[in-house]
């Protein structure tokens, strides 16, 4: 199976705070992984790596054999947790950006995605409501035909219906021949589409594995077993 | 990429830069036409008119570069970051297109600056339209401007060096504001310090003599300079007033080093060791 | 068909039993054509590779088969989906049965009981009183 993201080794630290301690963990094809841990687990840490936005860290990551860099960055289609597109611009300029700077990017495909969301196309992005905004940047990392998507906190800040509609948009538009990585805390929404879970816990994997084993062998959710192994931490 | 790059560059800042430059043209006008009536009153009253105009344009000034500045933090450091480093677009194609930007808006604000005193020569003074390039523009403005427009590369060179250090992984605090300006000081202190000693102390710099221009009478006009070599720099002999006016390129070819230096510095940072929290 | 798995249990099973009981309950009709894995995983709101694994179990099971240029179809065989159009309600009953025990009836009071219920349900099988 192809891996489209290798990670071997990795140690991040913030002066004196060791946030990530040595883990490894590696996405094949076609598959949606989930990193799943509390706030500060160490997910932002990783996914940041990944993109070449931390450049001091020890150990091996590559994307589609590439190391974080600009070349990488032409195979990942990113959704950081935060609002990094300009908010002045019009959802269009939001879309001819993308298209001018991504060559994998399908403007047609966002257009409709929008356009059946009843976001209007030709409004400023700080002007839409919160949830449209999220619709907006998810709408538009889904419209690229990347090798590996990174989700980082794709629900986090949105209403239960929304957060419902947002995993039904990530499922529709994932390209087989890729794969994503999603970050969350919340668990019970996402799990469903996930092939694989991986618990962060204070920078360190607890657990790597396969949903649906994990339901097999133990008899309950991803949530309920998510709630067991997070229950002290804070 | 670069094009794209720039074209965005410039329409994610040309908005504050162009109401910036709008306010100062009205202030102008504002000025230029009261100026009238203030003149009425007292006669010292002019000068001190001139003072606030003066300080006016500086402020302005200072505000374009503070601008620049704010412009590239925000482009790299604030969530624009997070954009702007996973675009599949080099670092070095980055910078350079921060650079061309902030020198255009630069050049602009020169522009603005020079309209501004203009609209007030005109209006207030009266002079015709025809003669307040000759009577801005003479050697010595020109030259002045030259050594700005280099004394510019070199500080907002090193001042994205600055800001990108203490984004670096170098500086995990919030010391790190304080430390790139000492950095920032220093460097600038060395880079001055080996600017005096290209100029060379026992050279004498001659002074310069002002033009009568009330009389109507510009050096341009009449006279047609000779342009010489002379220990190294660029000389323009005025004959018949007698003044010169030194084009250091050694201090101006020193600004560009400085500023090269400054960049390869940021380029490497940018490179090799972004830290984005 | 929509998604509101019980996140307890392998989906993959659940996918499997629901499925099986449509074509035995006649909503996937012999020979009609199953949607692809992408748009059923879509419906069901799953993960695709969790749906693959499904129907490529149903089609081992016999109750699906795949043409090699046109996608997947429910068993022509209908032998089969009466077969299982049987058990499904033998699968049931299993459980009610079951259930019942457990909660402390006796096995042979359990059909009078159900006689009774039935008796009280209107024409289109809602219980009208106790």
């Amino acid at each position: 199976m192809e891996k489209i993201l290798e990670i071997n080794g990795l140690h991040k630290n913030y002066g004196k705070t060791h946030a990530v301690k040595g883990i490894s963990l590696d996405v094949e094809k076609g598959k949606i992984v989930g990193l799943l841990g509390p706030n500060g687990s160490g997910k932002t840490t990783i996914i940041k790596t990944i993109m070449g936005l931390l450049s001091d860290y020890d150990g091996n990551v590559a994307i589609a054999g590439t190391t974080p860099g600009v070349a990488a960055n032409e195979n990942i289609s990113y959704l950081p947790d935060v609002s990094h597109i300009p908010n002045w611009f019009k959802v269009n300029q939001a879309i001819s950006f993308f298209a001018d700077f991504y060559k994998d990017f399908d403007a047609k495909r966002a257009e409709n995605m929008l356009d059946s969301m009843n976001i209007p196309r030709d409004k400023k992005i700080k002007a839409l409501s919160r949830g449209m905004q999220e619709k907006v940047q998810l709408s538009l990392v889904m419209s690229r035909r990347a090798k590996l998507y990174i989700l980082d906190e794709p629900i986090g800040a949105v209403d239960p219906a929304s957060r419902e509609f947002i995993i039904s948009t990530i499922l529709k538009n994932f390209n087989e021949e890729g794969a994503i990585l999603l970050s969350t805390h919340i668990i019970a929404d996402i799990e469903p589409i996930l092939d694989v879970a991986v618990f962060l816990k204070e920078g360190q994997i607890v657990l790597n594995d396969d949903v649906e084993k994990i339901r097999e062998e133990k008899g309950m959710s991803l949530d309920q077993l998510f709630r067991e192994v997070f229950k002290n931490v804070v | 990429m670069l094009c794209r790059l720039l074209k965005h560059d410039f329409t994610y800042s040309a908005k504050t830069f162009l109401a910036m430059g709008a306010i100062a043209i009205a202030i102008a006008f504002i000025m230029a036409i009261t100026s009238d009536a203030i003149n009425q009153m007292e006669g010292d009253f002019i000068y001190v008119l001139m003072m606030v105009l003066m300080l006016g344009i500086v402020g302005m000034a200072i505000a374009a570069i503070v601008q620049i500045f704010q412009f590239y933090h925000r482009s790299f450091f604030s969530h624009s970051g997070y954009l702007q480093f996973t675009l599949p677009v080099r670092r070095g194609t980055q910078l350079a297109s921060k650079l061309i930007v902030s020198m255009a808006w630069f050049l602009y604000a020169l522009t603005v600056a020079v309209v501004a005193i203009a609209i007030i020569i005109v209006i207030a003074d009266g002079v015709e339209f025809r003669d307040v390039f000759p009577t801005m523009f003479n050697t010595q403005t020109l030259v002045t401007l030259l050594d700005l427009f280099f004394l510019a590369i070199a500080a907002i060179a090193l001042m994205f060096f600055c800001i990108t250090l203490a984004h670096s992984v170098f500086f995990n605090k919030r010391i790190h504001g304080i430390i790139s300006g000492i950095i920032g000081f220093l460097y600038t202190g060395l880079a001055m310090w080996v600017v005096n000693l290209l100029q060379g102390r026992y050279l004498a710099r001659e002074t310069i003599e002002r033009i009568d221009i009330n009389g109507g009478i510009t050096a341009w006009d009449r006279y047609w300079p000779q342009v010489g070599l002379e220990y190294g720099r660029l000389v323009v002999y005025e004959n018949e007033f007698g003044w010169h006016i030194f084009i250091d390129i050694y201090t101006n070819a020193a600004m560009l080093g400085f500023a090269a230096l400054a960049i390869a510095a940021t380029w490497y940072l940018l490179k090799k060791r972004v830290s984005l929290r | 068909m929509r998604g509101d798995f019980d996140n307890n249990q392998p989906i993959y099973q659940q996918i499997i039993d629901r499925m099986i009981a449509a074509i035995a309950k006649g909503d996937l009709a012999p020979g009609a054509k199953v949607a692809s894995v992408r748009d059923l995983a879509l419906q069901h709101n799953v993960n695709p590779n969790t749906m693959q694994k499904s129907l490529a179990k149903l089609e081992e099971m016999g109750y699906l088969y795949t043409e090699r240029t046109s996608g997947r179809y429910v068993t022509q065989n209908l032998a089969v989906v009466e077969q299982l159009a049987a058990r499904v309600p033998e699968k049931i009953i299993g459980d009610f049965v079951a259930q019942m025990i457990d909660f402390g009836m006796a096995a042979p009071d359990i059909p009078g009981r159900v006689s009774d219920y039935i008796e009280r349900m209107d024409y289109n099988g809602k219980n009208i009183g106790n």
